[in-house]
């Protein structure tokens, strides 16, 4: 069973034994609300702190204590939540009786608890050649965006359809707030980073919950503070028109995304259904936009949309010939409204559900995407009934979906499109 | 039905069953408790390299550039509803893929598995291919194509393989090119399906929670008798290919958010030497040990703002061809490309650190173990390595056993500083 402590006000742990798996991973989830100010600090931050603790001057020392301890993995990151943005810090490990190797688990709470709580300093500050460095390569991180088309043009239309919301925010930060930020500056924001945010700390593997309970409130530091509480998203809008977006780019195929204002919060009963509309629209072999625009009509090798929960927010993507975009656009869309009129088969509504129940019954078979599960849904409506969802899934019948599709409304579509090159 | 055989790996804890079948087709069944996931991987020994071949008594056959991934394409063809939609229908995905040397069909569920291996089965030993499937397909292909042509990473390394490679089909890539998938016609694909699909030529893999000796029946009573009557043994011919490199280097102009690049080994092929297990071994370790995370190459070239946490090398040794690939972004690519060649050199005259080859082979082996996680990652991992022809249990013990001096032994057999190439995709002004 999981196990559910509070460590402090605002910080709970996450036991979750699994005789499943050969490895122990421990997630550490730390919440900011997703800001134009602070947005580049978190970033850079969770560059940073993997890079060198108190003791572990350098990288290299820490790469190398990560090697002894059978090749362990660090990984420290921000995500986007909505209009949060999620610093984490994973520590993956070997079960300690796989490589025989007593103590490793206490080396690496250890190590996890350096990397958050004693970071390297030096006079008041971070190391400053550590933080020139984590800034230079999260710029190049920054620069290179464009090189990836389709989450480029995803990320336009969020940025378009979002602008006047924190939702535009990317989650790396920008170049001139990055530019802007010095050793000392990270380490004051750190302080309060790390004395304010909600922390969340997840564990799966197989071990006994009790132990690793007794293990983490022993060796994982919380530092004491008032911790925030993160206003929800802002997620009704109602377009008045459709904004169109075009960036030409010197590349081979075009890029085509529409953004959709979802309208459903994921408190409303009707969010199940407005999830599942999704699937059905363009999740997988058998969603109708593969089928339509990939399988019937050739215009596509990649299509599909997916949903974000806290955002309330639809993407369709698809890479289709420069012909061919105003083709492929006002078929999805001609598609679309096809569904919110009921055209949507028993077959397609059933192979829905069955995908989508299958992914939730599989999901604690990946560590990973598990305890990002599980981590999802605490910020959302706390720890779910499996087994009432489930069956509240399977109940949805065609009227659900097609009532929940009335409030999608298409907000934004952005076309990238073939670069003109002109003789000189 | 007896099984013929079980591995077994003391480190990995995993039993596998063994059985070749009458008509020849190997099974392995991995049965895994706790998942919720079941899989199964229906394969064949045919992939992008295998164009040129001869079957007994007949002229040797030249096929078009990707003519196994486009016949993976059209095994998917059904003539009253997709595949993709029958196995969801049923609560299971399907999916394939074409890499060199295989093609690999699988499915996996959470409560259909008998059904799913059916329609799996069902699906690769039948197929509906005509001239319109053939001609719709060539539309969606030249947009996967189109697609590659935009990725940095694919240019880069579609290039370098043109330089590493005279001749040997390596250097071509899987998917053909826009022209070659236009010259594939029905008769091409339904010959190329005859000659590799058969029991011979084929192995089927299933994991998770299941009755072993059950499955085993199932799949023995799914075969079809045209599948199991079907005996050719086609040749692949692979062409001679020269000892150099082809191209010392390949600078690619791009308007590219930062400079990349890919340095090529490239080495004598290893696939017949009887001791090539142990020597991947060696070369892996070796190679984390001069360019991986805790070594001095990459410390230095990351203080120094030339590598990122992509900094990243493999190695890669099949039919005919052994290379290593090492590379990263940058922002001064021929710095990068220099200290590179000089780590090798120095490691080749110098050689090892005996405390770093120990913390290495912690290391590697915790990784090994750690990739026998999650139910799938077992389930691709072995599938790929068994079609490759290595045992991924062995490749385990392996680490074990590496000496010192082996792997001193491997890496001077091996590299050749010399003879590499460098790649390039710096940003067009």
């Amino acid at each position: 069973m999981n196990k559910v402590t509070m460590l402090a006000p605002g910080v709970r742990l996450n036991i979750i034994p699994s005789e499943k798996f050969k490895t122990v991973l421990m997630g550490v989830y730390i919440g900011r609300p997703l800001t134009e100010d602070e947005a580049s600090l978190n970033a850079l931050l969770s560059r940073v702190l993997d890079k060198a603790t108190h003791k572990l001057k350098s990288p290299r020392e820490l790469n190398q204590l990560l090697d002894d301890l059978y090749g362990s993995v660090l990984v420290s990151d921000v995500h986007k939540y909505g209009e949060r943005q999620m610093t984490q810090v994973k520590l993956q490990m070997p079960g300690e009786d796989f490589v025989h190797a007593q103590g490793l688990l206490k080396e690496a709470v250890s190590l996890l608890n350096d990397v958050i709580n004693h970071p390297r300093v030096i006079e008041d500050g971070f190391d400053p050649s550590i933080v020139e460095q984590e800034k230079r390569g999260l710029m190049a991180e920054i620069r290179m965006r464009i090189d990836d088309k389709a989450s480029w043009a995803m990320g336009r239309c969020i940025e378009t359809m979002c602008a006047d919301e924190p939702y535009h925010i990317h989650e790396l930060g920008t170049l001139e707030g990055l530019e802007a930020i010095d050793a000392k500056q990270l380490y004051t924001h750190y302080l309060e980073w790390i004395t304010t945010s909600p922390i969340d700390v997840m564990v799966i593997g197989n071990f006994d919950a009790d132990a690793m309970t007794d293990l983490f409130k022993d060796m994982f530091e919380i530092q004491s503070g008032d911790r925030l509480t993160i206003a929800r998203e802002e997620v009704i809008s109602h377009p008045s028109e459709v904004t169109r977006y075009s960036e030409s780019h010197d590349m081979k195929q075009g890029r085509l995304a529409l953004g959709y204002r979802m309208n459903v919060p994921y408190e409303s009963p009707q969010y199940p259904a407005a999830l599942l509309a999704t699937v059905v629209l363009g999740y997988g072999g058998s969603s109708r936009l593969f089928k339509v625009v990939r399988e019937r009509e050739g215009l596509s090798y990649s299509v599909y949309a997916r949903a974000e929960k806290f955002k309330s927010v639809m993407l369709v993507y698809a890479g289709v010939d420069f012909e061919k975009m105003d083709q492929a656009e006002a078929l999805i869309i001609q598609e679309i409204e096809s569904m919110k009129q009921g055209n949507i088969t028993a077959d397609e509504l059933d192979i829905a559900k069955r995908t989508y129940i299958s992914n939730l019954d599989s999901i604690s078979d990946y560590p990973n995407s598990y305890i990002n599960y599980l981590y999802s849904q605490f910020l959302t409506q706390g720890a779910l009934d499996q087994a009432a969802y489930r069956k509240e899934i399977e109940s949805l019948d065609l009227d659900a979906v097609v009532a929940a599709m009335q409030h999608f409304e298409l907000d934004t579509i952005v076309q990238l499109v073939k670069e003109e090159t002109h003789a000189i | 039905m007896q099984f013929d055989r079980t591995f077994y790996s003391d480190y990995i804890r995993e039993t596998v069953y063994y059985k070749k079948l009458n008509s020849g087709l190997d099974v392995y069944i991995l049965p895994k408790k706790s998942f919720a996931k079941k899989y199964a991987f229906f394969a064949t020994r045919y992939g992008g390299l295998d164009n040129h071949f001869r079957i007994e008594g007949r002229d040797d056959i030249k096929m078009p550039l990707g003519i196994a991934h486009f016949l993976e394409h059209q095994v998917f063809e059904e003539e009253d509803e997709s595949n993709f939609e029958r196995f969801e229908k049923i609560g299971a995905n399907v999916n394939a893929y074409t890499s060199y040397g295989t093609t690999v069909y699988h499915f996996d569920t959470v409560d259909a598995f008998d059904d799913g291996l059916k329609y799996l089965m069902d699906m690769v030993q039948n197929t509906a291919i005509s001239d319109s499937s053939v001609e719709k397909e060539k539309k969606v292909i030249e947009q996967e194509i189109r697609m590659y042509y935009d990725e940095p990473e694919w240019l880069l390394s579609s290039g370098l393989m043109k330089s590493l490679y005279h001749k040997h089909p390596i250097r071509e890539d899987i998917a053909g090119s826009v022209e070659s998938v236009q010259s594939i016609t029905r008769e091409a694909v339904l010959d190329c399906y005859r000659y590799f699909y058969n029991p011979d030529n084929m192995a089927l893999f299933v994991y998770g929670d299941v009755d072993s000796e059950k499955i085993l029946e199932q799949i023995d009573s799914y075969q079809t008798d045209a599948f199991k009557s079907n005996r050719f043994s086609p040749k692949i011919l692979l062409p001679e290919e020269p000892y150099a490199v082809a191209q010392k280097r390949l600078m690619i102009e791009r308007p590219i958010g930062k400079d990349q690049m890919l340095i090529g080994f490239k080495s004598k092929p290893m696939d017949h030497l009887p001791d090539r297990e142990l020597r991947m071994v060696a070369l892996r370790v070796a190679n984390d040990m001069m360019f991986g995370r805790s070594s001095d190459h990459f410390d230095r070239c990351y203080s120094k703002g030339l590598i990122n946490d992509g900094f990243d090398f493999e190695l890669q040794a099949q039919k005919g061809y052994a290379y290593v690939l090492v590379g990263n972004e940058t922002e001064d690519v021929e710095q990068l490309y220099a200290e590179t060649i000089e780590t090798l050199r120095r490691h080749l005259k110098d050689g090892f650190d005996k405390t770093a080859f120990l913390r290495m082979k912690k290391k590697l082996l915790g990784r090994m173990i750690t990739s026998f996680n999650a139910l799938q990652s077992i389930a691709n991992n072995y599938t790929y390595s068994m079609m490759r022809g290595t045992d991924l249990f062995e490749q385990v013990a392996a680490y074990n056993t590496l000496t010192y001096e082996m792997l001193h032994t491997a890496v001077r057999d091996f590299y050749d500083a010399d003879n590499h190439s460098l790649s390039a995709l710096v940003n067009k002004k």
